[in-house]
């Protein structure tokens, strides 16, 4: 039996659900198999409570800052803490680069919830996010991020 | 002086200037792009990061220290310029007691010296007799002969000399003198000049061996003649 996880469309997704389903597949969110579309920008994720480990479907919109600790990925929303089973350059890619921006090796942020930039004397900036979380905008991505926002 | 300390404060005056302009910099950056930040008005005019802009505002005023220092270095602005034909002058004098009145020195005479012209002037206690050349300066012979002589009734044992150069415009150019040779009958004093110049001769003459900080201590006579050199043929 083979274990698999959909990362795919919302409109797709019951359909080709379906059809693993019916070969014999088992949809797994846990599992190290993904299968996904081609440029697809998804608009939930399935995460983890950090407290009673249960499965939560949130909003893209809702997340603020993406980390990651280790093996561990952190994110950050409205709601509170939650854990991905992703790696950070697996949501990278998961997510819309129209909303999404990576800032270091370690943090992806959401664009529209950056409360205020400070600038620092080097090249580095630092963000204060709107759940009042601070992250640096490491010298690597600091170009990047300038070209990004246009400032 | 007032010079050397101009450049000595050009630095932190650089630094400083480049301090405040990037922290000034930095405050309008921060402000502009979290304006931009909250109206969601970005990409609409980039801004020069706080970091080109303190390297930038470095290169300028390191550019306009540099030529500020190259400008005051080659107009000598704010300094003491001092001539060409100071520095290249040759001025200096000699003095001799009656008993080192050997060899060449054996020509010159408190009577008459032929070639020079002779002025007697009493100062005080003492009468000095000059010979000014009436060729000017060559290197072989002495621009002026100062002869002078103690006409007092004290009993002199030992003199000193002071010889100060002045430049026209009255700038101190050299001065240098001693004191402690034994006094004879007179003190010869031979000098030259390649410029025009005054020179200040002063001669301390004392009665005692005591001696002080500044040479007209304890000296029983001090008296100071005058030369004026005239300018001389090129």
């Amino acid at each position: 039996m083979i274990r698999i996880k959909l990362l795919v469309s919302d409109a797709r997704y019951d359909e080709i659900e379906r059809e693993l389903v019916s070969k014999g597949f088992v949809i797994d969110e846990d599992s190290d198999l993904i299968l996904t579309e081609k440029d697809l920008f998804v608009n939930h994720l399935i995460v983890r409570s950090n407290l009673e480990n249960e499965r939560i479907r949130i909003s893209t919109d809702e997340i603020i800052v993406i980390e990651s600790f280790g093996h561990d990925i952190v994110i950050h929303s409205a709601q509170g803490k939650f854990k991905a089973s992703e790696r950070l350059y697996q949501l990278e890619r998961l997510l819309n680069p129209e909303q999404f921006l990576r800032i270091s090796n370690s943090v992806i942020i959401a664009r529209n919830k950056i409360k205020r930039i400070t600038p620092a004397l080097t090249s580095k900036f630092v963000l204060i996010m709107s759940n009042g979380q601070t992250v640096d905008v490491t010298r690597s991505y600091y170009g990047i991020f300038k070209d990004r926002l246009g400032i | 002086m007032s010079r050397v300390l101009g450049l000595g404060l050009l630095i932190p005056v650089a630094i400083a200037v480049v301090t405040i302009a990037a922290i000034l910099y930095r405050t309008f950056y921060q402000h502009r792009i979290n304006k931009q930040l909250n109206e969601k008005d970005l990409h609409t005019r980039r801004l020069l990061s706080p970091w080109a802009f303190s390297i930038i505002t470095a290169f300028v005023v390191l550019i306009a220290f540099v030529g500020l220092t190259t400008f005051l270095a080659l107009t000598d602005y704010g300094g003491e310029k001092v001539p060409k034909e100071y520095i290249e002058a040759i001025y200096d004098y000699q003095d001799f007691s009656p008993h080192q009145m050997t060899g060449y020195r054996r020509n010159y005479s408190i009577d008459e010296n032929p070639g020079y012209t002779k002025t007697v002037e009493q100062q005080g206690d003492i009468r000095f007799t000059c010979f000014i050349s009436n060729e000017g300066f060559d290197y072989y012979h002495p621009l002026f002969i100062v002869y002078a002589e103690y006409t007092g009734d004290k009993d002199i044992l030992y003199y000193g000399i002071q010889g100060n150069y002045h430049a026209p415009d009255d700038r101190q150019m050299t001065g240098r003198g001693h004191a402690g040779s034994e006094f004879g009958e007179y003190i010869c004093v031979i000098g030259t000049s390649t410029i025009q110049s005054r020179i200040e001769l002063t001669i301390y003459l004392y009665d005692s061996g005591l001696k002080g900080e500044n040479m007209g201590d304890y000296a029983a006579v001090n008296e100071t003649i005058t030369i004026q050199i005239p300018q001389q043929p090129n």
